[in-house]
């Protein structure tokens, strides 16, 4: 990545991760971090390697925005407020709509998509995986069953591959149901 | 390193005062600010933390802010020391002092009784 894309990056990640914030500290730590870049740039950091570097040194947005937060209680939810259950019916909704989603006029597994990414339950990881697993759920492993490729797969081959395809939109639920907590997304 | 966590806390604890002592009797804006505390080492890890203490500082009252041209690039945020900024560094020095004191011979008796 050139540097000015390098920066572009960096300062839409600080923006992003910054929404939780108050209006006042979001706005002062936008405007101190685009500072300090300009500084840097002013004072000698021009070429990829060191604009890269000098954002090394300014550190992930996410523990800039965890410092702006000091004091404050965004996501975690205060000991005293009661316990939070593993899943809501938008977790249950994921489970259904990333495998099965796609029949609902398509939509359905964009919908699942989006409460998937809005949820806070798994970590990106976790999210990347579930979406790319199989996309659009069974159509996907429909679509595969029913291409024609020009030449038959052996059975051999062919049964254990549709096993899988069968069985991949099931155990990427297996594994959500498996591993969603409340706040993981924050980890 | 065993003891990064430890000195994770150590280094949180005690920034917010090193950012006191550099503004005494100077005023600096952010940038300069920042390279100064990178040049004390092991002091920043992250130089971007450093603006949410700032902006901290600032809401307690401990420093105060101006913004001002700069000839070669945007304006500057600068910091100055408030009167209750030099208060709590002279307390914070005291106090650190005293406890610098006591863990240095707390830990010169467990190396002792270590070559014994």
């Amino acid at each position: 990545m050139s540097g000015e894309r390098l920066v572009a990056a960096y300062l839409s990640d600080l923006v992003l991760a910054a929404e939780p914030l108050p209006e006042e500290r979001r706005t002062d730590l936008i405007v101190d971090v685009t500072s300090h870049i300009a500084e840097a740039r002013a004072a000698g950091a021009t070429s990829d390697d060191e604009i890269r570097q000098m954002l090394e040194q300014l550190g992930d947005p996410r523990d800039i925005v965890t410092a702006a937060a000091d004091g404050l209680v965004l996501v975690e939810p205060t000991p005293a407020s009661p316990p939070q259950s593993r899943f809501r019916g938008r977790e249950i909704a994921i489970f259904f709509l990333l495998p099965f989603g796609v029949y609902i006029f398509l939509v359905g597994w964009f919908a699942g998509l989006y409460l998937l990414w809005t949820s806070d339950r798994w970590t990106d990881r976790e999210k990347w995986l579930a979406t790319f697993i199989t996309p659009f759920g069974y159509a996907s492993v429909q679509a595969f069953a029913t291409v024609d490729l020009g030449y038959t797969l052996p059975g051999w081959l062919g049964v254990p591959i549709v096993v899988a395809l069968l069985l991949a939109p099931l155990a990427m639920v297996v594994v959500l149901a498996a591993k969603g907590r409340p706040g993981r997304s924050s980890q | 390193m065993v003891a990064e966590k430890v000195f994770t806390q150590l280094r949180r604890g005690t920034l917010e005062y090193c950012v006191l002592a550099l503004l005494q009797g100077e005023e600096r804006y952010g940038f300069d600010l920042v390279k100064e505390l990178g040049e004390i080492d092991g002091m920043v890890t992250t130089e971007g933390t450093i603006y949410p203490l700032l902006a901290r500082l600032r809401r307690e009252g401990l420093v105060e802010t101006s913004w001002r041209e700069s000839e070669s690039g945007p304006p500057r945020r600068y910091y100055r020391s408030t009167a209750s900024g030099g208060q709590a560094l002279a307390d914070f020095t005291a106090d650190w002092e005293r406890f610098r004191t006591s863990v240095d011979a707390i830990l010169r008796r467990g190396n002792e009784g270590r070559r014994k």
